[in-house]
């Protein structure tokens, strides 16, 4: 053991001396540095507060001297030349500028000649006139000066506004100075002025002549306050906190002792040395810190003392002053403005006088006990030695000082008490320690830094520590960029570093890390921290932990991006399934068109009647789709442009007059065309929404009638559609405009439909800046308005109103009400008198003929003669009567044009169709399969006119449109495509195209574009006759074997009809339609009205004889004689001719179908 | 203003004209009097220079402003006594701006007319030979005039407010003498300071001794304004008659005259703005009516400085000559004048001053704010 002990000291002695002198170096160090710092902030944090107090007491010195100045005693004294060395000297003597000395003072004239002072050796102090004579009797502002250790203040005396006289003091910087709280001997105050010169110091020792290089050596120095003339800096004695420089050597040897003789423990000696010493430190801080406590600051500068001396003076002054000069209001004028109480007794406490303040707050009576005035004992502190006290007055807390009062004699005569309330104090000092509560239990941090270069934190709170995981003591000190690291955000870090440097506010989120290196998002808001000067000083920062927020943040961020990846995808889905879908239903819906117009049996024409109608419903299901995924992905754009309000509604008469009149449910336009009807908007949709609401109407409708109302006022455009049919209930109306909801779930297996129509016209009425509004009862009817702000087109005239004179002749009531609304509210002129008119509206085939051509046949069935079948919109009704706008077009077969016309379609059945079209109207079009093919056709030969299929092999439609374009071809372009988007259409517009037809298109429209595009090519009033229909070969048809029953022989007829096969046409129908069923009206009349019956069989006799000459002439005949002849005539006799009848209705009818 | 006395420092060195210093106050509470004894001098010396001058020269005016402060009055006297073609200093307003010239007049033996300021110890000066001539009110006149007033009105208890000068002194004095001659007892007067803030303190010490039914104040507009607002809103409303020191500036402006008539406010003059007592009187109101538009309450500055300047033109030329001996008995030789207050018989003869007692005038605010006799 004991070898081994020897052993282990030769072997590692030399090492640990080494080492154990090594690490106490080190501790030494790092411990003179830490107190170095110690000592430099407390430094930092005195030099402040004293900067604060002195240049306070300095503001009291200029502000109290400007008082001075404007004593109605001394202004008058400067007009009272005569007089005024009665009073105004007394005056000066009894003043003081500063409480614990006697200042010079002296009032002086407008040339800064003494008047009167308070010190006979004016040559001693009097400051230089040079320095301050302009600035106080010219410019009539106050001045200071500093030098020699002396304080030197001016403040002009003024009469009215005019500087005719001054104040002039000096105070010794001893005074300004040494009022602060420290005296410690370690420690030396030096006050600077703005060039660094030291103006004052409190140490002989010290030797600072010239100007001051900081931080001197030897001495450390608090940093000295640029914005102010006076800096005061304090300086501490490095000497003085050097114990452990003293202390070294002999620790050195203690602890190299300590080394050698227990080695073995060596190192838990160190720690247990480090330990202490950093205990030491730490509660070496701490008796530091609490040393700086605010409150110890407010209670040491409480002037309740200096306010005794002043009271002292004036009190001392009064006896004087009231012998010198009548104005003791003045005098007493004065101590009553003071906030202070001031009470004066005798030398036995007996009140002699007070103040205002000391009356309001204690009514004393006069000559009462001063300590029961106050509410004290006569034991209280106040009339003791430490003569202060502080207790509680009407709620307030006012601290009282006593004060001997002297005589002339300076012989004490009694007390002057001086209370001063200092409530706000006591209450300031418990705000600030809950504010310091508030701030320490934050769960945010809060952090306060200088504003300087440095921007040291002077501050942090326990909510910064929990943050950050840095501890207070750690950080204080520091800039705090040591938050920032590699990942930090350099563009917040900028955003702050800029706010900073112009002073403003700042709120960023910044990417910090904490102590143990892990990262974290901080949201960081910085203000300035003001003073009252506007200066910015520190500033305050709170900081709070968002990493989780952010966290959440970027996945709401990933989630949305792949929701819109989603959605982008569906709808570019739903655009190709558009597309996909409607190549094929062009073919479809082409073909049967085409089809309609060869020659078909009626089954035939029957079933593909059945197929385009089944495609056209399959395609508006998907264009609600589209629609609806369109407005769902926020896709759909209107189109705004000017628009024709009553080509909307002929359109819908157009689209929905077979199926009302089939059904036997007319539909009624109302609107009063001399209201404005050109507007800009998206024609398209509003007249997708009323079709929706009309083929809803005509849908859920029986019976009854269909209104269409149009109303306009002030850029509101108001549609209503409504109806006689089934109607809703309340809860079914609540569902009303939801997607895919019908009325009931049989309503969509009755009715059919997707369910998507109301939603798609709610949601595109709202995009337009309008809605739908539903109202039903149910089993009356149901009505929809569509409410749409809209703007008149300033380039469109209102509708032309012909000034015309109408006759109605009619016996439909209904209808000749209706017309003569409409007439009316256009402003025509309705008359009884045929003759004077130029139109007669009559419903009556005969007696149009009669009227010739003034008369206008309107029906509500369809027939030739008629000028217009129900519905119509009242524009129509008067284009019509001013013969404008009869469709002859339609009348008389397509427009033929001598044009050259090249059809780019890479489909077969597409490239048919259009052939076809473009053959009835007499024109023979080239054909490209490619836009490869089309280009080289078109720069071939001059084409007067392109079709483009968008979608073709090889080269696109719009590639080749836009090098077609390139090569200066300037003809129009017209896309084919199935594509409905916008965009489509707005990329074919950029390729240089005019015009845009989407696929499957109508005949009309095709006309019409080539009418709109080609109007030089079109051949003026030539136009196709009417494509005869080819009699089918083979198979006789179903309606051939039925009329093989009845004869109607054309050539008789015809020669009944002046020849003219058109008369002959006119007659049938009208036959066919108003009097086929006469014989069975007839037998219903024999039996109450026999005359009725046999006008009615005589007219049908006369009709059918000019019709046929048959066995069906005579059993009409036969029938009327009977009736005529008064017989009775069987039931059966009529239902025997009316089968004839009705035969020759057939065979009639088959003939007519044929024409 | 101060362009007007740039522009005659300017001509100040001229040798071919006459000089009369203006001394008087064109900033402080004597504003508008300063400024109507500069238009009456004008006018007058525009007259005069159009009949051909005096002595073969025109006369010239040099105004100086001294702001109611006494020792920029003395400096300008001082200026005045090195201007070697100086006939007299035309100086007032403020008694004891006056009072405290006094010497520096006499020292440097200097003529001092004095067209306002009433001091009576500007005229007794005990100055041999005097050379200060009075054409304006004097302290002890008023003092005899204000206290027959009081007793007209029937007053029991009368009480004085006197600025805390040597004007307020000479009126104190002139009180208690007329109070002592015509046994009209007063009670004991308050005192205040220029430009004091305690003049409701000061009202409610005088009425402290008790009822109060007349008030004589002595001080200038701007005390006098804070002295009405503070009698106004302490309840009681004693008759107040005033000295001639509220119209040194516009007293019923700035006090408004709403507030004027809802006390009983007279004061002392010699004239009425804008009523002319002579013939003479008449073409000078015309003339000012034409120069500056119609007469403010200091009026009477215009004509007392208009007659002064004449008096002193006529005594030049009497004596003909412009040391101030040689003036000095010129002005006591004049045997008669037609001026504008009146027409003078021996105005200096028997002694320095112009006026008499008869001269006085009580004015009250017409529903102009303008002093007419009631």
């Amino acid at each position: 053991m004991q070898s081994l002990w020897r052993y282990v000291v030769k072997k590692s002695l030399g090492t640990l001396v080494g080492v154990s002198l090594f690490v106490f170096v080190v501790l030494v160090v790092v411990a003179a540095s830490i107190q170095r710092q110690l000592v430099d902030r407390q430094l930092q944090a005195a030099g402040k507060s004293y900067h604060l107090i002195v240049n306070e007491q300095y503001q009291q010195l200029q502000e109290r001297l400007e008082q001075f100045a404007a004593n109605a005693i001394v202004v008058n004294a400067l007009v009272d030349y005569n007089g005024r060395q009665a009073y105004l000297p007394s005056f000066i003597e009894n003043l003081s500028l500063a409480s614990s000395e006697r200042t010079p003072l002296a009032v002086v004239d407008f040339r800064g000649e003494v008047i009167a002072s308070n010190n006979g050796r004016i040559a001693n102090w009097y400051p230089d006139t040079s320095l301050w004579l302009d600035r106080v009797l010219e410019d009539g502002q106050s001045w200071t000066f500093i030098e020699d250790g002396h304080l030197y203040l001016a403040s002009p005396v003024k009469i009215n506004r005019s500087p005719e006289g001054a104040f002039v003091a000096r105070v010794s910087l001893d005074y300004l100075m040494q009022q602060s709280a420290f005296s410690r001997p370690d420690r030396a105050l030096v006050l600077l002025d703005d060039k660094q010169t030291v103006l004052y110091s409190t140490t002989n020792d010290l030797v600072l002549e010239q100007a001051l290089e900081l931080p001197i050596s030897g001495w450390f120095s608090s940093a000295p306050q640029n914005d102010l003339a006076l800096q005061p800096v304090i300086l501490q004695d490095e000497q003085a906190i050097g114990l452990l420089q003293d202390g070294f050597v002999s620790m050195l040897v203690v602890s190299v002792a300590i080394v050698l003789g227990v080695f073995f423990v060596i190192s838990l000696v160190t720690l247990s040395s480090v330990k202490q010493l950093l205990h030491d430190l730490k509660s070496a801080m701490s008796r530091d810190l609490q040393t700086l406590d605010t409150s110890e600051v407010i209670t040491n500068h409480t002037n309740v003392s200096e306010l005794a001396e002043v009271v002292r003076i004036f009190h001392h002054s009064i006896t004087g002053m009231r012998a010198a000069t009548t104005s003791k209001v003045e005098i007493q004028s004065i101590l009553d403005s003071l906030d202070a109480a001031v009470l004066i007794t005798d030398d036995q406490l007996v009140l002699t006088s007070c103040n205002q303040t000391a009356e309001e707050l204690l009514r004393p009576a006069a000559g009462s006990s001063v300590p029961h005035s106050m509410g004290l004992t006569n034991d209280s502190s106040l009339f003791g030695e430490e003569a202060r006290v502080e207790h509680s007055l009407n709620g307030s807390t006012w601290l009282w000082t006593r004060a001997d009062k002297q005589n002339a004699n300076n012989e004490k005569s009694g007390f002057v008490f001086v209370g001063t309330d200092i409530t706000l104090v006591r209450q300031a000092e418990q705000e600030l320690k809950l504010l310091k509560l508030a701030v320490d239990t934050a769960n945010n941090g809060i952090i306060i830094s200088e504003y300087s270069d440095a921007q040291p934190l002077v501050f942090v709170n326990h909510g910064f520590e929990l943050i950050t995981g840095f501890k207070a003591e750690d950080v204080l000190g520091k800039k705090c960029d040591f938050l920032q690291g590699p990942e930090t955000n350099t563009d917040s870090v900028k955003k702050l570093a800029n706010a900073i440097r112009h002073q403003k506010a700042v709120e960023v989120e910044l990417a910090n890390y904490r102590a143990d290196g892990s990262l974290f998002w901080n949201q960081l808001s910085l203000s300035p921290v003001k003073n009252d000067q506007g200066e910015t000083t520190h500033y305050i920062g709170i900081q709070s932990d968002i990493t989780d927020r952010r966290e959440a943040e970027q996945q709401l961020i990933q989630a949305m991006h792949e929701a819109e990846s989603a959605n982008r995808l569906k709808s570019q889905f739903v655009a190709n399934m558009s597309h996909e879908i409607r190549t094929p239903m062009n073919a479809i819906t082409g073909m049967a068109e085409l089809a309609l117009a060869t020659g078909l049996s009626s089954k035939q024409r029957s079933y593909i009647e059945k197929i385009q109608l089944s495609s056209e419903a399959l395609l508006s299901i998907i264009n609600d789709i589209l629609d609806f995924s369109k407005i769902e992905a926020n896709k759909l754009e209107l189109d705004y442009h000017p628009f024709s309000l009553p080509d909307v509604l002929a359109t819908s008469c157009a689209i929905f007059g077979e199926q009302s009149r089939a059904k036997g449910v007319p539909i009624w336009v109302e609107a009063n065309p001399s209201q404005p009807c050109n507007f800009i908007g998206d024609s398209l949709r509003i007249q997708q929404i009323l079709n929706n609401l009309l083929s809803n109407a005509l849908k859920f409708t029986e019976s009854g009638d269909i209104r269409l109302s149009v109303a306009y006022q002030a850029s509101h455009l108001e549609l209503t559609v409504s109806d006689t049919g089934i109607g809703m209930k309340p809860e079914q109306l609540k569902l009303l405009f939801k997607p895919f909801q019908q009325a009931d779930s049989s309503t969509s297996r009755k009715f059919g439909g997707t369910g998507l129509g109301l939603n798609i016209s709610q949601r595109l009425a709202n995009l337009m800046g309008g809605n739908i509004v539903a109202n039903s009862v149910p089993g009356e009817g149901t009505v929809f308005t569509l409410n749409l702000p809209i703007a008149e087109d300033p380039q469109a005239s209102n509708f032309e109103l012909p000034p015309i004179k109408v006759a109605l002749q009619m016996s439909d009531a209904q209808l000749a009400e209706h017309l003569q609304e409409t007439l009316m509210s256009a402003g025509i002129t309705l008359s009884q008198d045929m003759a004077v008119c130029q139109r007669v509206i009559v419903d009556d085939e005969a007696l149009a003929g009669v009227l010739g051509e003034k008369a206008l046949l309107i029906g509500r069935r369809e027939s030739d003669n008629a000028a217009m079948t129900m519905p119509f919109t009242p524009y129509q009704l008067i284009d019509t009567l001013v013969n404008k706008a009869q469709n002859e077009s339609a009348k008389l077969g397509e427009p033929q044009f001598e044009a050259r016309i090249l059809v780019a379609e890479d489909n077969d059945i597409n490239w048919q169709i259009v052939e076809e079209l473009l053959g009835r109207c007499g024109i023979k079009p080239a054909h490209a399969r490619d836009g490869a093919q089309a280009v080289l056709m078109a720069l071939e030969q001059s084409y007067d006119l392109i079709f483009m299929d968008v979608q073709m092999p090889v080269k696109d439609g719009l590639q080749a449109a836009t090098e077609i374009r390139q090569h200066g071809f300037e003809a129009p372009i017209v896309a084919l495509t199935a594509n409905a988007m916008m965009s489509d259409r707005q990329s074919t517009e950029a390729a240089g195209m005019n015009a845009h037809l989407s696929k499957p298109f109508k005949p009309n429209e095709l006309y019409e574009l080539l009418r709109q595009l080609l109007p030089h090519k079109l051949l003026e009033g030539a136009y196709n006759p009417k494509t005869v229909p080819e009699k089918p070969a083979d198979l006789p048809t179903a309606e051939q074997e039925v009329t093989a029953e009845a004869e109607f022989n054309e050539s008789y007829a015809l020669a009944n009809a002046a020849g003219s096969i058109d008369v002959l046409k006119q007659v049938v129908a009208q036959f066919v339609s108003n009097h086929a069923d006469d014989i069975q009206t007839a037998a219903a009349e024999y039996l109450t009205d026999r005359d009725a019956s046999h006008r009615r069989l005589h007219t049908l006799k006369g009709l059918t004889a000019m019709l046929v000459q048959n066995q069906v002439t005579d059993a009409v005949m036969q029938l009327e004689q009977a009736v005529k002849a008064g017989e009775d005539v069987a039931e059966v006799k009529f239902t025997r001719v009316n089968e004839q009848l009705q035969s020759l209705v057939r065979a009639l009818k088959e003939w007519l179908s044929r024409q | 203003m101060r362009w007007l006395i740039l522009l005659f420092i300017t001509s100040f060195a001229s040798a071919n004209h006459w000089q009369i210093m203006v001394n008087a106050d064109f900033t402080t509470g004597g504003k508008q009097g300063g400024e109507a004894i500069l238009a009456g001098a004008q006018i007058a010396v525009a007259e005069i220079n159009a009949a051909g001058g005096v002595l073969g020269k025109p006369i010239e005016l040099v105004v100086r402003d001294h702001r109611a402060n006494p020792a920029r009055g003395i400096l300008h006297v001082e200026q005045a006594s090195e201007m070697p073609n100086l006939l007299a200093i035309l100086g007032g307003i403020h008694t004891p701006v006056v009072l405290a010239e006094l010497e520096t007049i006499h020292q440097k033996d200097l003529i001092y007319l004095v067209p306002w300021a009433a001091g009576t110890p500007i005229i007794d000066n005990g100055y041999n030979p005097n050379n200060v001539f009075r054409l304006s009110l004097r302290d002890e006149w008023v003092g005899e005039f204000l206290v027959k007033e009081a007793q007209d009105l029937g007053c029991q208890h009368t009480h004085s407010m006197l600025e805390n000068t040597g004007w307020g002194r000479s009126n104190e004095k002139a009180l208690l003498q007329a109070s002592q001659e015509l046994g009209f007892p007063l009670l004991p007067a308050a005192w205040f300071n220029w430009q004091t803030e305690l003049f409701p303190q000061l009202i409610d010490g005088i009425y402290e001794h008790g009822e109060t039914d007349c008030l004589f104040f002595v001080g200038n507009a701007r005390d006098a304004v804070n002295f009405a607002n503070a009698l106004i809103a302490g309840g009681e409303q004693p008759a107040v008659l005033s000295h001639w020191g509220v119209v040194a500036d516009d007293f019923v402006g700035h006090l408004g005259l709403d507030q004027l008539q809802r006390i009983s406010f007279k004061w002392v003059n010699t004239v009425s703005s804008g009523q002319a007592k002579t013939a003479v009187g008449e073409e000078l109101l015309a003339q000012y009516q034409r120069q500056y538009g119609s007469p403010n309450n200091s009026y009477n500055g215009v004509v007392q400085a208009y007659d002064l300047v004449h008096l002193l033109t006529k005594a030049v030329a009497l004596a003909g000559d412009i040391q101030a001996s040689a003036i000095r008995d010129a002005l006591r030789q004049i045997e008669s004048h037609q001026g504008a207050m009146k027409t003078y018989s021996w105005p200096f003869r028997d002694s320095n001053e112009a006026l008499a007692p008869e001269d006085l005038l009580l004015l009250q605010a017409n529903d102009n704010g303008i002093g007419v006799p009631f």
